[in-house]
């Protein structure tokens, strides 16, 4: 597969402050990658250094297999990007706001616009200064889509939806994942990241902590135990992480060898164990501990 | 030109405004002309005893009681200062108000490059000028219709061409200021055209201060070197100012081109 984006030791300083620090990424071309970590991880840092928006300190990175600063108009021209909070010049409507988004590009959209203003029954004639911030949100998603980009950049792009507007947007994502568009996306809603995206990425304080396919980052060998009926714990071997241990009920994630666990837990007195797979939010946690761990 | 158009349009109520405004001051402190003409005498003679104030506004080699002197006293003061100032709020707010008003994330994710939105904000800028001065102009030969006086026609011109060049020099030199800030700052768009203002009352009030003739654009635009002057224009104090617009044009282009913008 080609890769769409490409980055490689890409690093953004502002002054001594950090903003990202030696990025490695790829996404494949036609994928659905999300980007993970909380506020001033450095997501928005990134991408806006992708777009040209701010210049990076060190490193480089391609679009399309173009360079970001050298290239920065053709690159923009097939991107759609939706930021995590869209302004808008005032006085303006909605239909204008996205009139001047498809004239800057020198397109004409206005079918497709007035479709996805359907879509999301967005109604083209309020004023932008008037709206909500959801729909305002809602805005920004057409202005991204309406002249059909084949790379859809995204900035936590459902944070103020409300859950029938969320499965709007996701249900239109994945129209456009199938039609061939790649979707890069940064949130930190875990859930929806491992519902949505093929792979994934973490970031942690500017740096890349795990990158890799959804499915294989749910399978690490992290495992989320659950004992009920147990009044105390003996020692436990090293792996365990966010142990919780109240009424009774004791839960943990363990990282560490299943079978020393299993041979500590024996003479345990509880009545039921349950033994699952961890879901995305925990491992982000366990990678998140991990990192830390080592910084 | 989308974004040259989009300028124009969010700009003209602001041209509009302004420039009847100072029009309608304009007009109306020109219908006061026919008492001043009958009273010439008192009035020439009251001027002269006004000996420092004349000096500082410049208007000291201004006939008074003639149409044109006292256009060029009332009405070229109080356009130089309120156009000044209008080129100079615009100006600073150009480029900076992108970053101000969060819009510059909108803009700059199309495929429009910086060049071309500084080229084309600053096309705006001079066309807003224009439009303004334009307006000025209309309203000068309305004041001289309805005082029923004769023009001077070429006087007229090039005072009001004086006005412009002056209004598109601060215009321009804040433009390229504008390009080095984060938000927009309305206290130096206002502060910068009144500092060259009161430069040139200085310049007029101090002979030994003869360096701010090039500091000034207010200079070459004042009335009482055009009108007084027989409507000629001191071009070489209008090519430095010239120079001087183009060096902060210039500054701003580099600084605009190469910054991480204020999301």
């Amino acid at each position: 597969m080609d890769a769409v984006i490409v980055a490689n030791a890409l690093t953004k300083r502002y002054g001594r402050a950090r903003g990202i620090d030696n990025v490695d990424l790829a996404v494949e071309k036609g994928d659905v990658f999300g980007f993970i970590g909380p506020n001033g991880a450095g997501k928005s840092t990134l991408i806006r250094t992708l777009l040209g928006l701010i210049r990076p300190s060190g490193g480089s990175a391609q679009v399309f297999g173009l360079d970001i600063v050298r290239h920065k108009k053709e690159i923009l021209r097939r991107i759609g990007y939706m930021p995590s909070e869209a302004s808008y010049y005032p006085r303006m409507r909605v239909k204008d706001v996205l009139r001047l988004s498809a004239d800057l590009r020198r397109m004409d959209c206005e079918r497709e616009a007035e479709r996805l203003c359907d879509w999301f029954d967005l109604d083209m004639n309020r004023q932008v200064s008037a709206l909500s911030f959801g729909n305002r949100k809602k805005v920004s998603i057409v202005a991204a889509l309406q002249h059909n980009p084949t790379l859809l950049i995204l900035d936590e792009p459902t944070s103020g939806l409300d859950p029938v507007v969320q499965k709007a947007f996701w249900d239109l994502v994945t129209q456009r994942n199938e039609q061939g568009a790649t979707i890069f996306l940064s949130s930190h809603v875990l859930s929806e990241v491992q519902q949505h995206c093929r792979h994934a990425a973490i970031i942690r304080e500017g740096r890349i902590v795990v990158s890799d396919a959804v499915e294989s980052l749910a399978r690490t060998n992290a495992r989320r135990v659950t004992l009920r009926g147990v009044d105390e714990l003996p020692q436990l071997p090293p792996g365990v992480l966010d142990m919780h241990h109240h009424r009774g009920e004791a839960g943990f994630l363990f990282t560490g060898d299943i079978k020393g666990l299993m041979s500590r837990l024996q003479d345990v007195p509880f009545t039921d164990i349950t033994v699952t797979e961890p879901e995305l939010e925990e491992i982000f946690f366990h990678f998140y501990e991990k990192a830390g761990e080592r910084t | 030109m989308t974004i040259f158009r989009r300028e124009v349009r969010s700009g003209l109520r602001g041209v509009v405004l302004w420039g009847l405004s100072i029009s309608a001051l304009m007009v109306i402190i020109m219908t006061l002309f026919p008492r001043v003409e009958r009273r010439a005498e008192l009035v020439t003679q009251m001027m002269s005893g006004l000996n420092l104030l004349t000096m500082a506004l410049g208007i000291d080699k201004l006939e008074y009681a003639t149409p044109m002197g006292f256009y060029g006293i009332e009405a070229g003061n109080i356009m130089s200062l309120g156009g000044a100032l209008y080129a100079g709020i615009t100006g600073i707010s150009m480029l900076a108000k992108e970053e101000g008003r969060h819009t510059s994330e909108y803009l700059m994710s199309h495929p429009v490059g910086r060049f071309w939105v500084v080229t084309q904000k600053l096309m705006a800028l001079t066309l807003l000028l224009m439009m303004m001065n334009l307006i000025f102009l209309g309203f000068g030969f309305v004041a001289f219709a309805l005082v029923a006086r004769p023009v001077v026609v070429e006087e007229l011109l090039n005072l009001h061409l004086a006005m412009l060049l002056m209004m598109q020099q601060i215009g321009f030199m804040l433009f390229g200021v504008s390009a080095f800030l984060r938000r927009e700052n309305p206290g130096l768009g206002i502060g910068i055209p009144l500092m060259f203002y009161f430069l040139n009352v200085l310049l007029n009030l101090s002979p030994d201060m003869q360096f701010l003739r090039y500091v000034t654009p207010h200079y070459y635009a004042d009335a009482g070197k055009i009108v007084g002057m027989g409507g000629a224009i001191p071009w070489h104090f209008v090519t430095v100012g010239g120079v001087t617009a183009l060096v902060f044009l210039l500054l701003g282009y580099i600084r605009y081109l190469t910054k991480d913008l204020a999301i």
